[in-house]
């Protein structure tokens, strides 16, 4: 990670001599936290693709109220094998591993609200991080969803404490930033948006792996408002911020050049197969690119302004990944994930007309283009012809200056 | 609602229109309207259709059926029988719904509940379009009387008729005997079917006249009314007696018709009214008919002006207030004649003992204070629930509690709506241990709602828990319970902070939350780190929390967490900047960058204090530059708005920057600024667009196929609803002119780049947008154009394949070339052709000679340069037209505009074929260009500036001074409620489908009903269009709205406030209520600057609109700069004041007062032009309430901020004037602020209101032939009360209020009336204005108090008493005027009492504060 003033910190694994230890002693012996776990059990597309059919399943059995044990059953026929293992030894109540909870929290939200479920994956959470305390008085209503969080659990409990409906989202520590940009945007950013609101954060029980963070309920299960209008204003108004006008504490958070490298990644793939002829050239061109974006402005962003994450009534919620990113990030991310199936012209235009900094049109521009490629979520008939275009594009604005 | 009775077999026929709306609702209610029986909701957007019914307790489960609603006109058939209700669809079955349950999966007891009380319905109401006529209902069981009857909302209907009877009857009349003129009855197509007829002759007609109340006028005890037909004969006659009238109103009075339905109610008060029958009703009834009256606002009109109305109980209030001060009775007790209420006393007493007495043991002094009195318990819990403050701020609450407990008083719970009371209650919760319920109440609080919220109280709670203290029982709270009410705390602290009213600065507060600061290290890293960071978003730009920081510090008590040290030291640093004379701007900005990164909420008032177009800048000085201001962190677009409107602006154009830039910066400020008005997405492409497709139709020789191409490809955001699908409908505009004049090359590739932004359209949605009012208008000119047969059939089989004709689309009209268009155009009638409109002055005879010659010396040149044709109506005519006058056949009189309104839109809809019509009047500026180039009026069938009405908000008798006819001036309107329309004065646009659907309205039964009832031309036009569903749009439509208040004086904006239009602005149209100012306004246009010039408030953004709080500039600049330099100015809000301004003016003057900043608040009575001929008053118009102007103190915060940072100045109204001290010596008020060393290093200081009254009744003190102080100079012995607790934020001082006042309202609570104010300050900008000026946070308050004369009471006061009490912009709805009333009502015409009343100048408290002894 890049700190503001150049110096840099790398975090490649454990420490040496953490390392000899292991290898010594072995995994086991370790605090959970450290265990040596590299390899998930189930990417994360598997794995919820695996909790959808299993959610499926279960509705087409009409079960509302299903315990641990249909769910393994139900898991043990439209999972793959290793999940339905894991849920075993769950079950078998061994010690977990990082990945186990990952696993385990995806499956264990489709439950109903039963006593015991809980206690379970309240001890579960306890056998993970034993320094993790959750609050006292705490009043358990029922697993209330699923989500796909890189640095938090997928399993939300809606809870009462202190006779408050509350919203619980279990964070992962290893790596503080998700839970601290989540704060940093509670205490600093949501106060000054205009027209757009996010839960509460109320309460927060920090352990040393897990953070359980509380906020205030609301029912966001209404139905779309307009997440054009509502991304625009987002992404106008967090382009207003800046070093200068935010305290200290942002500039902590700028963006993981490693973010930029799976960008890479993944418009070498893509643009590969539909340029075989310049591919070659293609890895030192990107880099080039990178180089220049890395050097370019940032403004602030919310990191991941995907569908699910604008609701109506201007609700915005999962601020885990915001920060300073190259200009353009959120605005192609949203057009790239959600309108790719238009023209490319068409995008540019809705691109201008909404995203666009009206005083500098043009501030944008590069990294607009560039993350609209990343995140670019085309259909198949047409994903040709707009990869092009936008190529072009691209090609375009990262030479002209 | 109409009848509709199902005790028999009855039939429900209509057929939905969902051209316009998208929801048709139908209820069908029983006889007591208790419920709903059978209800059916057509939604065509969700694509449902729902029944249900609703039962006393509530809406039963909906029963949903799927309905895809794929013709715009649905038949709805709905049968009644014994066994229930069958709904047809189109001639579908939907449903059968019987009384008796039925299985349902779903239900309880798999039963679902049936639908009982079919057989008991009695009336049906339906909301949502019909296709006009076609209502058709058929039920046996109705009565049909035979022959003329006068039904219950005295209404004189013929029924029963067939077509052909009311045919042969048409043009009956109604004579009255000792009516003038007749009365037209009206023929009716009803919605019921004959018994008798078959077939096409079923339906009933009638002939029905809405009687008016004026026919009781000079009536003996019964009125002969006679039917008379066209040639004179006598067609029946009816008699009706005042006895048969008040049976009608007493059997009203118990129906429950009279709240719910207008026309009803409104006929009763108007026949009440003339009849003169309401002392001759019973109590209830009189009752009854009282409170409606009061609801419309016509009290006054019912009993007389200031009449009151002896209620049952409560004695008498004036009518205009009945319902209001009844509910303050029961709430407050402070209806003048009931006793005091012990526990208010007691509360009294108890604190003045304590102020006597301050080393007393509180608990034990109050269980005296109980005990001696022997107050039952219900007193005594009220009692020690009203001292919940004063212990929180002096004691402890735990005494109070214990106190209570031993009495065995019932424990204080939460109520939930009461926020005065729920605040009181936080002490008692924490000492019962209910931490949970406290934490739950604190978070409740937070949201921003009306009411007191005894902050003491809510401090003390916080402080406990901050200091983990146990509650009475010994327990502690939990570390969770602990935490949540601290967090509930910082959360009612952050949403309250950014509200410049809230009490912030509280005193007890800013200590709750050090304490807490001083905890901080028990609190867990997150809150810790939140609390720090919220209170510098809240607090770091208030000095009176830096100082409680301080004397924590110095204690020992606070470590300061480092994070707040750069914020103290900068504060104190920008203090001292400010102190100096705040020159050094960029020193200044550069200290507050700090606060804009900490995200305080204060930092965007500092900055337009301190670096806005006035700043602290010495006297004299020049604005500063605006590229200055833009560079000062201000808001840009704001910065830009209030620099270049500000008063001390020239009308130059600001160098330095670029001009085009700076245009659209300001552009998009006043779009900012104007909140009620929705901004096109698109706007700027709109503008841009439209210009570029004038400049191709202008060209010679046609457009080439590549400029069509490039022109549509930049049209493609239109294509969307967003844009309106303005792209297609400007392609097919363009084509039709080409095709006009025969250049049917363009027109070709115009079509094909049409078809080409749809192609990858689906179908279903390509024939969607023909709805849509652009597209559809422009087709149907596309296909009156010559030649347009091959095009249409080629984007029929792209829009509709397979229909004949496309669907939706508007029905064909002529084009805008039909007559008096050209035959062959020019390319100088383009703009005919894009635009399509006609622009439609409505004027009268008298004006055109007048008004219409000033109106072609101005804007209607600017029209016929963009080639838009332009028609005047006038009436009183044939229909013929010369020249471009229509003399339409209509009255030409005032009250017959709602006719020539209607006469107009015909003649436009049968002559020609223009796709719009733009109505303005003859006093209105339009600004063409703006106006058109922005498309938006294309995209809606009817456009203007919407005025919404709720229930009881209109003034029904508006019209009646005036009017000249009998009819006018004696009938109130009765049009219906709530309802939104365009205001007619500002201009309005229907587009040719509004045009056809306002024709057929007029035109239909109901139209014809409304059109009877109504008075207001413009009202009546959107309610007749929402008969249709076609409601009133406003997107971009912004307009300035300027009046003046009499003959003559100066113009000013009322209602809307805006600008004039100026170049770049994008101000459509100005009402200028006259023609004078025409050529000025015509030429200020072409220049870039904004007028009339306008301040606002430093606390709020700045706003257009209404409710802005603009401050516009009235008087010469000169003036301005010299009020603004003197060292003292009198800065004032007045409406209404020409009785007491000379002596004001005349008494501050003679005090060596040099300048008056005054805003004046919509005088009528000549105050505003007495005040714009004075040499020394610097004059402001403020068109916002004063309800929303937080007393006045909004517009002063903005005059002080604005003009007098940093400078002495007085606030004083009209009836207070400044007592001189003798040792003033000459020197007057200048004087004593630089010679007497009390005020040298002070910025405030506290001014008492002293009343002063006259000896005899009030009605003799007329000051217009003497002084105040010799014609009222009596006040009592002992001017002031002072109470303690109550007002606890801003200070710990007792607090006065009046003595008189509470004497002349005894029982009134005793915090009300205070009777001090911090009138004289030197305005800085953390300094925080109350409501009222009572109290001000953060001042340094002078060592010598100052006294008002206040002389409210004089012969004047009677006549403000009513007008205010029915004005109700004042406190509580200005109940202290309301109070007054029922006084004076009491025959109570004099305040002097010789046991109490002193001249002034013996009274000893006024010589004390005199001589400065009382501070």
């Amino acid at each position: 990670m890049t700190f503001r003033d150049g110096s840099s910190a790398a975090i490649r694994g454990t420490p040496g001599t953490l390392r000899r230890i292991m290898a010594r002693l072995g995994n086991r012996l370790l605090p959970p936290g450290l265990r040596r776990n590299d390899k998930p059990l189930l990417p994360a597309k598997k794995l919820n693709l695996a909790v959808r059919n299993c959610r499926k399943a279960l509705a087409e059995q009409g079960e509302t109220q299903a315990d641990w044990k249909t769910v393994r059953a139900v898991a043990r026929r439209n999972a793959p094998a290793v999940v339905a293992d894991r849920l075993e030894a769950f079950h078998g109540e061994r010690p977990a591993g990082l990945h186990d909870l990952r696993l385990v929290s995806a499956f264990i939200g489709l439950q109903g609200c039963n006593e015991q479920a809980q206690r379970a994956y309240e001890r579960l959470l306890v056998r993970y991080d034993p320094w993790l305390r959750l609050p006292e008085g705490l009043q358990v209503q029922g697993f209330c969803g699923a989500g796909v969080g890189h640095g938090s659990l997928n399993a939300y409990r809606r809870v009462t404490l202190n006779g408050q409906c509350l919203f619980e989202k279990i964070y992962l520590c290893e790596n503080r930033a998700p839970i601290k940009q989540m704060l940093f945007a509670q205490r600093h950013l949501l106060p000054r948006l205009e027209g757009i609101r996010s839960p509460r954060l109320v309460h927060v029980a920090q352990g040393r792996c897990l953070a359980a963070a509380y906020f205030e309920w609301a029912d966001l299960s209404v139905s779309q408002g307009k997440p054009l209008a509502l991304a625009a204003s987002l992404v106008r108004q967090l382009q207003r911020f800046d070093e200068t006008t935010l305290p200290p504490e942002a500039a902590l958070w700028v963006y993981q050049p490693n973010f930029l490298g799976s960008c890479r990644g993944q418009l070498l793939k893509l643009l590969g197969s539909e340029m075989p002829a310049r591919a070659a050239a293609m890895p030192a061109l990107l880099a080039q690119w990178q180089a220049k974006l890395d050097a370019g402005p940032r403004s602030y962003c919310h990191g991941d302004p995907s569908l699910g994450n604008l609701m109506a009534d201007g609700w915005v919620v999962d601020w885990d990944g915001c920060g300073f990113l190259p200009r353009g990030f959120d605005a192609g991310n949203y057009l790239g994930r959600r309108h790719a199936d238009l023209p490319w012209p068409e995008i540019v235009a809705l691109y201008r007309q909404h995203f666009a900094d009206p005083a500098d049109p043009e501030a944008d521009w590069r990294g607009f283009v560039f993350f609209f490629l990343h995140f670019m979520r085309a259909p198949a008939s047409t994903q040709a012809p707009l990869l092009r275009d936008a190529f072009a594009a691209l090609e375009e604005a990262m030479t002209g200056s | 609602m109409l009848p509709f009775k199902t005790t028999r077999i009855a039939r429900f026929h209509c057929q939905a229109d969902f051209t316009h709306a998208a929801v048709l609702n139908i209820d069908f209610h029983d006889d007591g309207f208790r419920r709903i029986p059978f209800h059916l909701s057509l939604r065509r957007n969700e694509g449902v259709v729902v029944v249900n019914r609703r039962a006393p307790e509530g809406w039963r489960r909906e029963i949903i059926f799927a309905e895809r609603f794929e013709a715009p006109t649905m038949a709805v058939d709905i049968r009644f029988g014994p066994l229930g209700a069958t709904l047809r669809l189109d001639g579908r079955l939907i449903g059968r719904f019987g009384a008796l349950p039925r299985p349902a999966r779903t239900g309880r007891f798999f039963l679902r509940r049936g639908f009982p009380g079919l057989g008991g319905i009695a009336h049906v109401d339906i909301r949502g379009p019909l296709v006009p006529g076609s209502l058709l209902m058929d039920c046996p069981g109705l009565d049909q009387p035979a022959g003329p009857a006068v039904n219950e909302r005295l209404e004189l209907l013929l029924r029963g008729l067939g077509e052909a009877d009311a045919v042969e009857l048409a043009g009956m009349k109604v004579h009255a005997e000792n009516l003038r003129d007749e009365l037209p009855m009206v023929q009716l197509a009803m919605p019921y079917r004959l018994a008798s007829g078959d077939g096409a002759n079923a339906r009933e007609h009638a002939l029905s006249c809405l009687l008016p109340g004026r026919i009781w006028q000079g009536a003996g005890e019964s009125l002969v009314l006679r039917l008379v037909d066209a040639r004179g004969g006598e067609h029946a006659r009816l008699t009706l007696s005042r006895e048969w009238l008040q049976a009608q109103f007493e059997a009203m009075a118990r129906s429950p018709k009279l709240q719910r339905d207008d026309l009803f109610a409104l006929q009763a008060i108007e026949h009440a009214h003339f009849a003169g029958i309401v002392d001759a009703l019973s109590a209830p009834g009189r009752a009854a008919l009282a409170e409606r009256a009061a609801f419309f606002g016509l009290g006054d009109w019912l009993f007389g002006e200031g009449g009151a109305v002896t209620l049952g109980e409560g004695g008498a209030v004036p009518a205009s207030a009945a319902p209001s001060a009844r509910a303050d009775a029961r709430q407050h007790s402070a209806l003048p004649g009931q006793k005091e209420t012990p526990p208010q006393a007691l509360r009294n007493r108890f604190t003045a003992a304590m102020r006597a007495r301050p080393d007393s043991e509180p608990a034990a002094e109050l269980a005296a204070l109980i005990d001696g009195e022997g107050i039952g318990p219900r007193a005594a819990r009220e009692l020690v629930l009203g001292l919940s403050e004063w212990f929180s701020i002096h004691a402890d609450p735990r005494a109070l509690h214990a106190l209570a407990n031993a009495r065995g008083l019932p424990p204080h719970a939460p109520r939930g709506n009461d926020i005065w009371h729920d605040s009181s209650v936080l002490p008692f919760l924490y000492c019962q241990g209910d931490f949970q319920t406290l934490t739950a109440l604190i978070a409740e609080m937070a949201q921003p709602q009306e009411g007191w919220v005894v902050t003491p109280a809510l401090a003390w709670v916080a402080r406990e828990a901050a200091q983990y203290s146990p509650d009475a029982g010994g327990r502690l709270p939990s570390p969770m319970e602990r935490l949540a009410i601290i967090r509930a705390f910082i959360d009612f602290i952050d949403r309250r902070a950014p509200d410049y009213w809230e009490r912030l600065p509280c005193r007890a507060l800013i200590g709750a939350l050090v304490q807490i600061l001083c905890e901080r290290h028990s609190l867990p890293w997150y809150l810790n780190d939140e609390l720090v960071w919220r209170l510098l978003r809240s607090h770091a730009l208030v000095p009176g929390f830096w100082a409680a920081v301080d004397a924590a510090q110095a204690e020992g008590r606070l470590e300061l967490p480092e994070r707040m040290k750069p914020a103290r030291a900068t504060f104190r640093e920008l203090a001292a900047l400010v102190q100096a004379g705040g020159g050094d701007r960029d020193a200044i900005a550069r200290r507050l960058d700090l606060f804009t990164r900490l995200g305080n909420v204060d930092v965007a008032r500092y900055r337009r204090d301190l670096l806005g177009p006035s700043g602290l800048a010495p006297v004299g000085a020049a604005l500063p530059d605006l590229a200055d201001s833009l560079h000062a962190g201000l808001d840009p677009d704001e910065a830009i708005l209030r620099q270049l409107a500000f008063p001390q602006a020239g009308d130059e154009p600001p160098t330095g920057l670029d001009e085009t830039g700076t245009r659209r910066a300001l552009r998009r400020a006043i779009g900012t600024a104007w909140q009620g008005v929705p901004r096109a997405s698109h706007a700027a492409l709109q503008e841009a667009v439209a210009r570029q497709a004038l400049e191709l139709a202008r060209l010679e020789t046609p457009p080439g196929a590549e400029a069509l191409a490039c022109f549509a490809a930049r049209l493609r955001p239109l294509c969307s609803g967003d844009g309106g699908f303005l792209a297609p409908a400007l392609l097919w505009r363009l084509a039709a002119f080409f095709l006009h004049r025969g250049q049917t090359t363009p027109a070709d590739a115009l079509i094909a780049a049409s078809l080409g932004l749809v192609a990858h359209w689906r179908p279903e949605h390509r024939g969607a947008i023909l709805r849509e009012t652009a597209p559809a208008l422009a087709m149907s000119a596309l296909r009156a154009a010559p030649g347009s047969e091959r095009l249409m059939e080629r984007l029929s089989q792209e829009f509709a394949p397979g229909a004949a004709n496309l669907p939706g689309a508007a029905p064909a009209h002529a084009g805008p070339a039909a007559p008096g268009g050209p035959e062959n155009p020019d390319p100088a009638d383009a703009g005919r052709f894009v635009f399509d409109t006609l622009v439609c002055i409505c004027s009268c005879r008298p004006n055109l000679d007048s008004r219409i010659p000033a109106l072609r010396q101005s804007w209607l040149q600017s029209l016929r340069a963009l080639g838009v044709p332009h028609l005047v109506f006038v009436g009183d005519g044939d229909g013929r037209r010369e020249g471009d006058v229509v003399h339409l056949d209509a009255p030409d009189e005032y009250e017959g505009l709602p006719q020539k309104s209607l006469a107009m839109v015909r003649w436009v809809h049968d002559n020609t074929g223009f796709a719009h019509l733009l109505k303005i009047d003859d006093d209105c500026f339009l600004d063409a260009e703006p106006y058109f180039f922005s498309l938006s009026h294309m995209k809606f069938d009817y456009y203007g500036r919407p005025l919404t009405r709720q229930r009881g908000q209109m003034n029904r008798t508006w019209h009646m001074a005036k009017s000249r006819s009998e009819r006018g001036q004696l009938e109130l309107d009765k049009s219906p409620e709530p309802s939104s329309h365009a205001d007619g004065g500002s201009g309005y646009a229907l587009s040719r489908r509004a045009m056809a659907a306002l024709v057929a309205a007029a035109d239909s039964y109901e139209g014809q009903a409304l059109i009877q009832r109504s008075f207001m031309e413009d009202k009546m036009v959107g309610d007749l269009l929402a008969l249709s569903g076609i409601t009133v749009a406003n997107e971009d439509y912004r307009v300035a709205v300027m009046r003046r208040s009499r003959l003559g004086g100066p113009l000013v904006s009322q209602w809307e406030n805006g600008f004039l239009p100026f170049r770049g602005s994008g101000i459509k149209l100005a009402h200028l209520d006259g023609v004078d100012r025409m050529a000025e306004v015509q030429a200020g246009k072409a220049k870039p600057v904004p007028r009339p010039k306008k301040t606002w408030p430093s606390y709020q953004p700045a706003r257009l609109g209404a409710r802005s709080n603009a401050l516009e500039l009235v008087s010469p600049h000169a003036r301005l700069a010299r009020a603004a330099a003197a060292p003292v100015a009198v800065v004032a809000c007045m409406r209404n004041e020409a009785f007491m301004l000379p002596h004001f003016l005349a008494h501050y003057r003679a005090l060596g007062v040099e300048g008056f900043l005054i805003a004046d608040n919509g005088s009528d009575d000549g105050t505003l032009e007495l005040l714009a001929e004075a040499p020394d008053v610097a004059l402001f118009s403020v068109d916002t309430e004063y309800s929303h102007s937080h007393y006045g103190v909004a517009w002063q915060q903005a005059l002080l901020a604005g003009f007098r940072g940093g400078r002495w100045s007085l606030m004083a109204d009209a009836d207070e004037l400044l007592i001189p001290a003798p040792d003033w010596q000459g020197g007057g008020l200048p004087g004593l602020l630089e010679g007497d060393p009390a005020f040298a290093d002070a910025d405030a200081a506290r001014v008492f209101m002293l009343d002063m009254y006259p000896k005899g009744p009030l009605a003799d003190a007329d000051f217009s032939s003497g002084d105040p102080f010799t014609e009222a100079e009596y006040v009592d012995h002992e001017p002031f009360l002072t109470v303690s607790g109550g007002m606890g934020p801003f200070t710990d001082a007792p607090v006065f209020t009046s003595a008189l006042r509470h004497r002349l309202i005894a029982g009134s609570r005793a915090e009300l009336f205070v009777a001090q104010k911090f009138a004289l300050l030197k305005y800085r900008p953390w300094m925080r204005l109350s409501a009222g000026l009572h109290f001000v946070a953060d001042i340094r308050c002078a060592r010598r108090d100052l006294v008002f004369a206040h002389f409210k009471y004089n012969a004047a006061f009677r006549a403000k008493a009513v007008a205010e009490a029915a004005r109700q912009q004042h406190f509580n709805n200005a109940e202290e005027y309301r109070n007054y009333l029922a006084l004076v009502s009491e025959g109570r015409e004099a305040v002097f009492d010789p046991a109490i009343s002193v001249p002034w100048r013996e009274c000893d408290f006024v010589r004390r504060a005199l001589a400065g002894e009382v501070a």
